[in-house]
């Protein structure tokens, strides 16, 4: 098929080879640092400043950030930078709300997981139906994603789709399944410094071509005033909708990337972490904010717009260059990927099996377990992707917002709300994902369309009303839990 | 026997609702021009709202290399 590189696409696939080798290479090396669940699930509460703030971000950020974020840039122009700073908010408004404390309270009750955490501070049955929910919506994202990475290396450099899916599936699932959260952390890490190093090779270029930033102002003013003001394409509700689903509830819709507060080395190399997080998402969002709008310019006649990133490598950067920026992406892909891998490994192997089947298990067993459940995982997200079906697609639709209407406020509670009872949370959790679930298929009934809703209200924020509202009111109902059985949660 | 036991932290959670609503409401006005061709909300939006998170976080580590908070 025809691709977007062309004749350069001998240097971009050599880059992109050599990138995908040395992740495989850095997940193998860390694998014999990991002797036990401990190492596996939470890198032995190791990870460092710059490892977990790097790892929190790559893993937030996904193919949707460095494609369809920089494609809507160019549609909506300036009308979409309250949208784009919301997600560079997204370390801070979970950090600042729940991340200490969960990294507090992980360390005192030896929680690997968030089941861990839900079980001990409410029931086992909260740990169960959160494990299901995480089953249930978050492990079809694997199909999306190595489905994404696969189309990507297609259009871009002419690869055929499944050899382009076996690959990237293959480095994922090995370094994720061999080194844990240590090889998701330090493969973050290092795509976190590629993902920079693209785009500030890209942002210059562009730049230059385009006249600088006042001549790139002038030209997108001419294609329509609006591109180039904070209002006029876009509506307040729908600003809203995103800046509260990209900042606030992704303490509950991406338990992937909080997971790895509990991993962090103590509270202070995670407030430290904070920093990195922010500087590395405000590096990548402002040159999302810079790239779509003078995509827009420099590329009038595109018509898939979220080829912009790709389509202004390929025109003005050298083919080696490019191969970086395609690294870039194909790195924003494989950082989510193996967050989820890690997240349905942990909840299938510690939440449901060794709690609900074999509780006997020793650490050194967990581990060995959990890595040939990372592999089938894995193995099932590429088969998904190999020919998606409906209904995996369906689900990926629905994750963030069933897992935010779901996780948000029993989060919040577990930190700071001593009167939540087990109860409450169980109600609040599957009241939040029904009630996300009904606006959708309501949404669906009145529109045919996942992405208008009645009244413009999103589900993920009638979910999570809903969810903080039964919490409250079951919890009041019914008996609170012993103070002692809380004392490691609430105690300063 | 009283316990110790943590007190909400709502001047992070106000906080970040008012930073929510600034994003969100911002986009509500007609803002008058400003340098380089954008209007001043484009600015001020980018200005508050970077300044608002670096800043914090920046604040944040120093807190913590004072030993304050820490566990």
């Amino acid at each position: 098929m025809t691709d977007i590189i062309g004749e350069g696409r001998i240097w971009t696939s050599v880059v992109l080879v050599i990138y995908m080798i040395g992740t495989l290479l850095l997940g193998l090396y860390l694998s014999k640092r990991n002797k036990s669940s401990d190492d596996f699930f939470v890198a032995g509460r190791t990870l460092g400043p710059a490892t977990t703030g790097f790892s929190y971000a790559a893993t937030q950020m996904s193919a949707g950030t460095v494609i369809g974020s920089v494609g809507t840039g160019a549609n909506l122009g300036y009308n979409y930078v309250p949208v784009s700073i919301s997600s560079t908010a997204a370390p801070w408004a979970t950090f600042i709300t729940v991340g200490e404390r969960i990294r507090k309270i992980a360390q005192r009750i030896n929680a690997l997981t968030y089941g861990d955490i839900f079980e001990k501070r409410y029931s086992p049955s909260a740990r169960l139906v959160y494990a299901v929910l995480v089953v249930l919506f978050y492990v079809p994202l694997l199909a999306a994603q190595f489905k994404a990475a696969a189309n990507i290396m297609q259009v871009l450099i002419g690869w055929e789709y499944v050899p382009a899916l076996v690959i990237a599936a293959i480095v994922t699932i090995v370094y994720t399944g061999a080194a844990g959260m240590l090889g998701d952390a330090y493969t973050d890490l290092i795509q976190g410094f590629v993902m920079i190093g693209g785009f500030l090779f890209l942002i210059p270029t562009v730049l230059n071509q385009a006249g600088g930033l006042s001549a790139m102002h002038e030209s997108l003013k001419a294609i329509n005033p609006d591109l180039i003001k904070l209002s006029g394409l876009v509506t307040g509700m729908w600003v809203f909708g995103n800046v509260v689903s990209w900042s606030f509830l992704q303490i509950g819709g991406a338990p992937h990337a909080v997971f790895r507060f509990l991993a962090a080395r103590n509270i202070k190399v995670l407030r430290q972490a904070l920093l990195w997080a922010v500087i590395f998402q405000s590096i990548i969002f402002m040159s999302v904010g810079i790239l779509g709008p003078t995509g827009r310019v420099l590329l009038p006649d595109l018509k898939d717009r979220d080829l912009t990133t790709p389509v202004l490598a390929a025109t003005y950067l050298h083919p080696a260059l490019t191969g970086i920026l395609l690294s870039a992406i194909i790195a924003a892909v494989m950082s989510t990927v193996d967050s989820v891998l890690l997240l349905g490994s942990s909840a299938v192997t510690r939440d449901i099996y060794h709690r609900f089947v074999n509780p006997n298990m020793t650490p050194e067993q967990e581990m060995k377990i959990a890595r040939w459940v990372t592999v089938i995982l894995g193995v099932l997200g590429f088969a998904f992707a190999v020919r998606p079906i409906a209904a995996v697609q369906w689900m990926v639709a629905f994750s963030f917002s069933v897992g935010a209407s779901a996780f948000t406020f029993p989060i919040i509670f577990t930190c700071w709300w001593p009167r939540a009872t087990g109860a409450g949370a169980v109600a609040g959790m599957v009241s939040g994902a029904a009630s996300c679930l009904f606006w959708y298929g309501l949404s669906w009934a009145r529109f045919q369309s996942f992405s208008t809703f009645p009244g413009g209200l999103w589900p993920s924020i009638l979910g999570v009303a809903v969810s903080a509202i039964v919490t409250v009111m079951v919890s009041l109902a019914t008996k609170p839990h012993p103070p002692e059985a809380l004392d490691d949660f609430y105690r300063v | 026997m009283e316990r110790n036991w943590v007190k909400v932290p709502w001047s992070r959670f106000i906080a970040m609702i008012a930073f929510i609503l600034f994003l969100a409401l911002a986009s509500n006005f007609e803002w008058p021009m400003g340098p380089m061709g954008l209007d001043w909300g484009v600015w001020l939006v980018c200005y508050i709202s970077y300044g608002v998170l670096i800043v914090w976080s920046i604040v944040h580590v120093v807190r913590s290399n004072r030993g304050e908070n820490d566990d």
